[in-house]
């Protein structure tokens, strides 16, 4: 995996997932650092959450909770099987995905999220997955699926999956039906 | 710390960390992009359980002599789940209290905690389309009181009986709705 990614000072960088997380680190704790000097009643945001994530994962890293050969495997591996199952319920039913959308956000983000989320407990999702074959339950109420292994290219694609059964689908034309999972 | 997982213990479970999210300032979630709000909540969640301290969070450095944890995910059990998928759901020991194409109404209650069930929905009939199996009843485990496993159906609802008449005739949503979201009609 590659990421491009603009530091503060305007440098631009090209980066495996690794050397990021080193160099991003530092900077993003420092945006922390100066973000939280302000008196605020929540916690202020700094300018790039991209390096607060990347922070973030870097800490956790340090102090054990985390093993980066697993985050890795994680994330290659999420990807590239939500990439699988999204190909083929494209191939199977091409209208069916209600709605897709260019993401501005960068990998990373939506990586590590990912990440905590399947870390964090079991998901509510992939309910039909034996009886009905690569149905969409598997993209429920997580959901953004993260394609960004694939690619930059595929990384812009972001999708909310929402089932609509076989046999339940509105007729064409009218509004599918999506999903809240925040 | 508490586990709710079965697969692997930590602190808190998906429906703890969506329910983290409603508890943003509304000023702050509507500002915040999606990721945003992931990213503020699991930074706030990594410190209300105590994985990690304010000053770390706010240095991205471990402390000094704090202790370092074990990994308990490791990139052999990542591989072994990926591979497995998400486990299936069905379960016999958790009986249907609906079935298929039964006319059911949407539960008018209004829980102070989270809850899945939304608020336009509430005390509005529907029709089971499906029944997905059984699974964790979020409204519980997002406060870690059990995970009060039960079916789950997809509800057609029309979207006259929603939102009125000025709704199209042809419209319907159709939710996903725990046992418990529902009443017989």
């Amino acid at each position: 995996m590659c990421y491009a990614f603009q530091l503060p000072d305007g440098v631009i960088m090209d980066s495996t997932r690794r050397t990021f997380l080193t160099s991003a680190g530092a900077v993003a704790a420092q945006n922390v650092a100066d973000a939280q000097d302000h008196e605020h009643d929540h916690q202020a945001i700094p300018s790039d959450p991209a390096l607060r994530v990347k922070a973030l994962e870097s800490l956790l890293v340090e102090k054990g909770y985390v093993d980066s050969a697993a985050l890795d495997a994680l994330m290659t591996g999420s990807s590239t099987k939500w990439v699988r199952a999204m190909a083929r319920v494209w191939l199977r039913e091409p209208g069916w995905i209600p709605r897709t959308r260019s993401a501005c956000w960068p990998t990373p983000p939506r990586l590590l999220g990912s990440w905590l989320h399947e870390r964090a407990g079991r998901t509510y999702a992939g309910s039909r997955k034996r009886t009905q074959g690569p149905q969409p339950g598997g993209m429920h109420a997580l959901l953004v699926l993260s394609m960004a292994a694939t690619g930059p290219a595929a990384g812009l694609v972001q999708v909310r999956g929402v089932p609509i059964a076989r046999g339940n689908r509105p007729a064409r034309g009218t509004p599918g039906v999506w999903d809240t999972g925040r | 710390m508490r586990s709710t997982c079965r697969c692997a213990p930590w602190a808190w479970n998906i429906d703890a960390w969506r329910h983290q999210i409603e508890l943003l300032p509304p000023a702050d979630y509507l500002r915040m992009t999606y990721y945003e709000r992931w990213l503020q909540v699991n930074e706030q969640l990594v410190v209300k359980h105590g994985l990690v301290t304010p000053a770390e969070l706010a240095t991205g450095a471990p402390e000094g002599g704090s202790a370092k944890a074990s990994p308990v995910l490791t990139a052999a059990v990542v591989a072994r789940r990926l591979g497995r998928g998400i486990p299936s759901s069905h379960d016999p020991k958790v009986p249907p209290r609906f079935k298929v194409r039964q006319r059911v109404r949407a539960r008018n209650i209004n829980p102070a905690g989270h809850t899945r069930l939304p608020r336009y929905a509430r005390g509005k009939l529907g029709t089971i389309t499906r029944d997905h199996g059984v699974y964790t009843f979020p409204d519980t485990n997002a406060h870690f009181q059990g995970e009060k496993r039960q079916h789950v159906y997809s509800v057609r609802f029309s979207a006259r009986d929603l939102w009125g008449e000025h709704a199209s005739p042809r419209d319907s949503v159709h939710l996903d709705m725990w046992d418990d979201y529902l009443e017989h009609a």
